[in-house]
């Protein structure tokens, strides 16, 4: 059990956006360093002066060399980062790993406050040629294959074996898009009805262009603390209760795409941690990243919040509205815009929004424990978990 | 790169031109005794399979990187931060003082301008070309290249630029350079707005 | 909930040039597989998997997911770990706190690069620096900063040309011993001191190669090491700094030989090291420590690392050469690897400081054993003074 020993204590987003034009990649990310300084009062270990008892001592930063173009990539905004002398690690992949990590840097005992940050900018270049480069080399990529076709082909292969219906992914959208309307960060909130998405453009069958998540620019930033910083720094910490990760094999034809058993693994090691028997009973709100409308549906199951096959009917029947009885994706979710890298951070924060009661016209009210989860890689191949707690 | 570009036959110092030819010299070898290498592994029967990720890019400049390219083009100023907490010059413009982790740039008093002349702190000779593998031409220029300590910044200021071609026993740390601007017509809003640096 | 941990098993593949015959996968799992045996343990016995690499050299973005196949992340835990040239200790303390959670039975970190797939030398000159004022290619990467340490070191008469020569000399003597070093010939200090010029002082032999391949490390904490290891190197503890002086300067080691934060190359080993000393309660550090390994990217960096290490005094380092300590039979042994100067694939190279000061406590140096280690102690640097220390010791007290 993880008893009280991690915290999230403050959290900062931007306001994403499809292209954030007047805002440099550095001014992007300070905008969210500095929300969380101001808010917290808190300073860098290595900045001289006086030392108050509570500081940042460990930064964990989240992004990916390849959006970018450039190699370290993350050292050309250390400044903003308040890296300057400061332990740094850079996670290069999912935010909500990011924020395992910077758990872990607590637990192991070495650290007290970890800042954790992550950002992207998709606008910047061509989401398709990056996510090409994914794939192996040798087998896959000369095919041309990106990450909408392979979860074309996940998705063909999920709706087929559990003869879920392409509208019943289109219920995901239409919730998510309306959800939207109620949190100020969303990039693009939508009143759509079920055939205004089935309508939309088919891409990569089943995936249409209303079941995609839309290109999108924006930054992340949560302070993790130890039990004892924490009550020195908020009233209202949120306790990270549970965590678990886990990998899939990488080629397509290795896994039975209908299946998702690293994400399986990840929320049965994060549940033990947490002590969570029944996902759908103790669970109050989740946050899932879903940058396909099907991988809702899918992720619920491989979650075991629904039995398997089960998503499209949990999803129907309203159960995963607000209101309903395991909402899920109040914030609007990945589908309503948020940048990949940056998503599983982000369901973190917003999980935490929610069990500290500020989030405002999404709040689910006497939320007591929420699941956030990020993937990454082609169609899910890794899988991040964490449970909150208040 | 191509404002950069420089035609090899513009080097006329001998020991200059032996110092490129050399270094092309060594980066042809690099190249050829690789492509040796793989044929070595191809003719046993090996694969390898040859890709190349083009990946273009827009990045924003941002508030204060506009303005400063801005003022680069259509006033000859290199604009630089002060630091309103420790009065650090922040250059070039960033949303942060990196030492007091707090925000500059937004308030007007703390934009100002650093001179187009300054002191060399270190000097990059024209050595180690790199070659492309797909084209196997050598690429990178052969000017020399200096970090320039402009006047007016403090010893955070240093600014990366081309050097005019000189005799090698002409480059020195402490050198005193001037900026030479492009004409007002083929200025960008880049760094290349400055065409290189000459000795004064 | 900490524990106390250890490495309990090393593994590293040979150093080459270029290794068209094998892909990453296969070079990977290589390293993977020579720790398990090295650990005694089989992939079933490991739960997280940590991969560092930095991805442009090669080309594939989320590397880590293609390698599940060689590197045996499959269905466990994990994430992928990148700060530069330092990648391999920032993969090394990552699994040093993941093990000292305690939840983890034991946990495996491999650094690689595959250099030849990619273009590491195009990677670092012409994209590593910052869209705005790449005017000149950053400077042309690396070499510049180099240099600057180079003519600092002689200007203030911490060290003469030959005496570096000799620390090349040295780095080839230790490397003829090293079956997993790249650069293995033993060279003589007229080659060095003949070998043409880079950027003056910097000449070709004081100059780290781009190698290709993999190292990897198995760390667990005590409560599995006590169970199945019967020659622990124990971890006692381990800091990171991070300089964070940004482009255009260049973050490549940067180039201010005086700021108010002291020689800016120099500010993450040497504040590293002096973190990680205080809190070990080590007060001399030549007298107390038997081994170390450094990140000596050129001959040069090693003369500086001495200075900044605190072996020696301010501008002390060609006596420490003179004296002949830092040798293999010396007091003070640095680098029986060789070092990074010998062999540098960049993901890897971090990493096989750390996992060379863990093979001189475990007695498993074979010809380039130093006797009778007991407390071992490696210290990294990176781009954008980027530095992990760590120190290691044979039994804890």
């Amino acid at each position: 059990m993880m008893k009280r020993k991690v915290a999230i204590v403050a959290l900062a987003q931007s306001k994403y956006e499809s292209s954030k034009k007047t805002l440099s990649l550095g001014e992007m990310i300070w905008e969210v360093v500095e929300k969380i300084l101001r808010e917290t009062g808190l300073k860098f270990e290595a900045q001289a002066g006086d030392k108050p008892r509570t500081v940042i001592d460990k930064i964990v930063s989240c992004s990916e060399d390849y959006w970018q173009g450039r190699t370290i990539s993350d050292c050309f905004y250390h400044l903003e980062m308040g890296a300057l002398g400061m332990s740094v690690t850079k996670v290069a992949g999912d935010g909500a790993s990011a924020v395992y990590h910077g758990a872990v840097n607590i637990l192991s005992g070495k650290h007290n406050v970890v800042l954790v940050i992550a950002w992207r900018k998709e606008s910047e270049t061509i989401g398709s040629i990056v996510e090409n480069a994914a794939f192996d080399p040798i087998y896959l990529r000369p095919l041309g294959i990106d990450f909408l076709m392979a979860a074309g082909m996940q998705a063909n292969q999920y709706l087929h074996k559990y003869g879920i219906t392409e509208d019943q992914c289109a219920e995901v959208v239409v919730k998510n898009r309306q959800n939207a309307f109620s949190n100020p960060y969303a990039q693009e909130p939508l009143e759509l009805s079920i055939a205004d998405v089935m309508d939309s453009k088919m891409l990569s069958y089943p995936i249409k262009a209303l079941d995609c998540k839309p290109v999108s620019d924006g930054a992340c930033a949560l302070v993790l603390a130890n039990e004892e910083a924490a009550k020195d720094l908020t009233s209202n910490p949120i306790w990270i209760a549970g965590m678990g990760n886990c990998y899939d094999s990488h080629y397509p034809g290795d896994r039975d795409l209908s299946d998702c058993e690293s994400l399986q693994m990840a929320a049965q090691k994060a549940y033990e941690m947490a002590g969570i028997t029944d996902p759908f009973r103790d669970i109050d709100v989740a946050e899932i990243s879903e940058c396909y409308s099907y991988q809702e549906l899918l992720w619920m199951e491989g979650l075991g919040i629904c039995g398997r096959g089960e998503g499209g009917e949990f999803v129907r029947d309203g159960i995963t509205r607000i209101g309903g009885k395991l909402p899920v994706n109040p914030s609007g979710g990945v589908l309503s815009g948020n940048p990949s890298g940056v998503a599983g951070m982000i369901r973190v924060g917003e999980a935490y929004l929610q069990l500290s009661g500020q989030a405002d016209k999404r709040q689910i009210p006497d939320a007591g424990t929420a699941l956030a989860h990020g993937c990454y890689g082609p169609n899910g191949q890794s899988h991040c978990v964490v449970i909150l707690n208040r | 790169m191509e404002e950069c570009q420089k035609e090899t036959a513009r080097i006329t110092d001998p020991a200059y031109r032996g110092y490129a030819e050399a270094s092309y010299g060594v980066a042809r070898k690099k190249y050829e005794a690789e492509k040796k290498v793989y044929q070595k592994a191809l003719d046993q029967g090996y694969i390898i399979i040859d890709s190349i990720v083009h990946l273009p890019f827009k990045e924003s400049a941002g508030l204060r990187l506009s303005r400063f390219f801005n003022a680069l083009r259509d006033e000859s100023k290199i604009l630089a931060l002060r630091c309103p907490q420790c009065r650090r010059v922040t250059f070039p413009p960033r949303a942060v003082c990196g030492f007091c982790r707090v925000t500059i740039g937004e308030k007007e008093e703390e934009w100002f301008a650093l001179g187009d002349t300054g002191t060399v702190t270190s000097i990059v000779l024209p050595t180690e070309r790199e070659v492309d593998r797909a084209t196997g031409r050598v690429v990178g220029e052969p000017n020399p290249c200096a970090f320039i300590r402009l006047d007016g910044g403090d010893e955070w200021t240093i600014l990366v630029h081309y050097l005019e071609f000189m005799d090698i026993e002409k480059l020195k740390r402490g050198m005193r350079v001037k900026a030479v601007w492009r004409p007002r017509e083929e200025r960008r809003g880049r760094m290349s707005d400055i065409e290189y640096f000459v000795t004064v | 909930m900490t524990e106390r941990i250890a490495i309990i098993g090393v593994g590293q593949t040979e150093f080459k040039s270029k290794w068209p015959e094998i892909s990453e996968v296969e070079m990977l799992n290589m390293a993977a597989k020579r720790a398990l045996e090295n650990a005694g343990m089989t992939i079933k016995d490991i739960d997280a998997v940590f991969i560092g690499n930095m991805e442009l050299f090669e080309g594939n973005y989320q590397v880590d997911m293609w390698l599940t196949e060689g590197s045996g992340a499959y269905l466990k835990s994990g994430m992928k770990i990148q700060t530069g040239g330092s990648t391999g200790s920032s993969i090394c303390t990552t699994l040093f706190d993941h093990a000292a959670t305690g939840m983890f039975r034991a946990v495996m970190g491999i650094g690689f690069e595959k250099q030849d797939e990619g273009s590491s030398d195009a990677s670092l000159r012409s994209i590593s620096e910052d869209t705005f004022f790449d005017i000149a290619n950053g400077g042309r990467g690396a070499g510049p900063s180099m240099s600057e340490m180079a003519l600092d070191l002689l200007e203030r008469k911490s060290v003469t040309e030959e005496q570096i020569a000799r620390l090349r000399v040295q780095a080839s003597e230790n490397a003829s011993k090293n079956p997993h070093a790249h650069l293995r010939k033993k060279v003589t200090v007229e080659d060095v001191m003949n070998s043409p010029y880079l950027i003056p002082p910097l000449r070709l032999l004081h100059m780290c190669p781009t190698s290709v391949g993999a190292c990897a490390m198995i760390v667990a904490p005590e409560s599995t090491t006590g169970k199945i290891c019967p020659n622990p190197a124990w971890v006692e503890d381990w800091v990171t700094i991070h300089g964070g002086i940004q482009p255009p300067v260049g973050h490549l080691g940067t180039y201010l030989s005086k700021s108010e934060l002291g020689p800016l190359w120099a500010y993450g080993v040497e504040q590293a090291s002096l973190k990680l000393y205080k809190r070990c309660g080590i007060k001399n550090p030549r007298k107390e420590i038997d081994v170390i390994e450094v990140y000596n990217m050129s001959s040069w960096h090693e003369a500086e690392w001495y200075e900044r290490m605190h072996i020696c005094e301010t501008n002390g380092a060609g006596k420490l050469i003179e004296e002949g300590a830092t040798a293999l039979d010396g007091d003070i042994p640095v680098n029986p690897s060789g070092g990074v100067v010998v062999t540098n694939a960049i993901g890897a190279s971090a990493m096989q400081r750390m996992a060379e000061a863990a093979i001189q406590i475990r007695n498993e140096g074979g010809e380039r054993q130093v006797p009778g280690v007991e407390t071992a102690f490696a210290v990294t640097a990176g781009g954008d003074s980027y530095s992990a220390a760590a120190l290691f010791r044979k039994s804890l007290s």
